[in-house]
């Protein structure tokens, strides 16, 4: 009969020999850090924390583990995240609060993005609310079905991404 | 069946299948509300084709509300021309319910793009002017079609003869059901076109109708 081996044996057996290099766990390692925080941004988003938790968390995390830029890199995790969509003013609340100094940087940054995405948006509404005017459909009670415009959603997507990487080249400087 | 000049309803008996009334109003720009399932559509189709009308004419549809038996048959014009919109509200709603809604009901999900959306208001279709009645309760974006000039009211799933809409599935809810109803009340119909049973004529009966369900339901919805 043959000898009965737990997973732990076999994974133990398969991965014999099986060493990372410097590199590589030097990359391991940031993967992890950047996983931690990936979890404490979208903590904040799920308002399972708030920003003055993230700072808590960002400030011990300095202390305990002081070589890895932990402060530049979850302003850019947060940057990354910002969108038109639910969820921005907490993002940027923190990125303020990571570096007040630059509040009116992003502050400036979102407000411009946010008046240029209400300009396209109005320009698009209007061309499809005169589409279904020639078609004899018009009166108060229509309202625009934007998903119906591809340019307006192309436009919108791209100012979105802009206005990310705005805020996180202002963030990274 | 032509109720009046260019209405047109295609009232649903058959009680072993559960589907919607359909209305067709003939205009510069036809109408039609409430398009049903799509297997019973075809019934609808021959007999607009009876009177004389083309379906691939039609140049606006629009369910009441997002229930399959209202709304599934909205399919059958998508290589058509005409436009289909649903209150904003019940667009909302069916992003985030419309897999449950239609395993609830025993449909497939459909993949339908409005055109447009509804919000309480003015609608004018060619020379037919409407206005859009929010009224919730039997879905959060169920809309009335109030015809002034007809003095029809085209009341979809909140308000029946002698009935009043389902509020125990999701979306839901009563006392928003009870509010939409008592705001109709105060508009002059003479034809009540509901979304399932058989319309009420007459101002007389109409206001009777209004009575009665608010005596015979309000204090169990």
């Amino acid at each position: 009969m043959s000898e009965v081996r737990s997973t732990l044996d076999l994974v133990m057996e398969r991965t014999r020999g099986m060493v990372q290099t410097p590199e590589e766990r030097a990359e391991t390692e940031r993967e992890e850090r950047r996983r931690r925080l990936r979890t404490m941004t979208q903590q904040l988003l799920e308002r399972a924390a708030g920003v003055e938790r993230l700072l808590e968390q960002i400030e011990q995390l300095e202390r305990n583990d002081p070589p890895f830029p932990w402060r530049k890199e979850l302003a850019q995790e947060l940057a990354g995240r910002v969108s038109f969509g639910e969820g921005r003013d907490l993002l940027v609340d923190a990125l303020i609060a990571l570096h007040p100094e630059k509040a009116h940087d992003f502050s400036v940054a979102v407000a411009e993005a946010l008046a240029r995405d209400a300009e396209l948006k109005a320009s698009a509404e209007k061309r499809l609310l005169d589409v279904l005017a020639a078609r004899g459909i018009r009166g108060t009670g229509v309202v625009a079905n934007l998903q119906k415009d591809p340019g307006w959603l192309e436009e919108h997507k791209a100012l979105e991404q802009a206005l990310a990487e705005r805020l996180a080249s202002l963030a990274g400087r | 069946m032509e109720l009046k000049k260019n209405l047109y309803a295609f009232i649903w008996r058959d009680a072993r299948a559960n589907n919607c009334n359909t209305y067709f109003v003939n205009g510069k720009v036809p109408l039609l509300i409430d398009p049903g399932h799509r297997a019973f559509f075809p019934r609808v189709r021959a007999e607009l084709a009876q009177q004389g009308h083309d379906i691939g004419k039609t140049g606006l549809v629009i369910p009441t509300h997002g229930h399959p038996d209202h709304m599934e048959a909205l399919d059958a014009f998508a290589d058509l021309p005409a436009l289909k919109a649903i209150h904003e509200q019940e667009a909302a709603f069916l992003k985030t319910m419309r897999e449950r809604l239609h395993a609830l009901m025993g449909s497939d999900p459909l993949d339908t793009a409005f055109d447009f959306f509804l919000r309480e208001g003015s609608l004018q279709v060619g020379d037919l002017s409407l206005e859009i009645l929010h009224t919730p309760g039997h879905s959060p974006g169920s809309v009335c079609l109030y015809w002034p000039e007809a003095r029809a009211l085209f009341s979809g799933d909140l308000l029946f003869a002698s009935g009043v809409g389902r509020t125990d599935i999701p979306g839901g809810n009563g006392a928003q059901l009870k509010e939409s109803i008592c705001r109709l009340e105060a508009l002059s119909v003479e034809y009540l076109l509901p979304g399932h049973g058989d319309p009420v004529q007459g101002s007389e009966a109409v206001k009777k109708n209004f009575q009665l369900v608010k005596a015979l339901y309000f204090d169990y919805v």
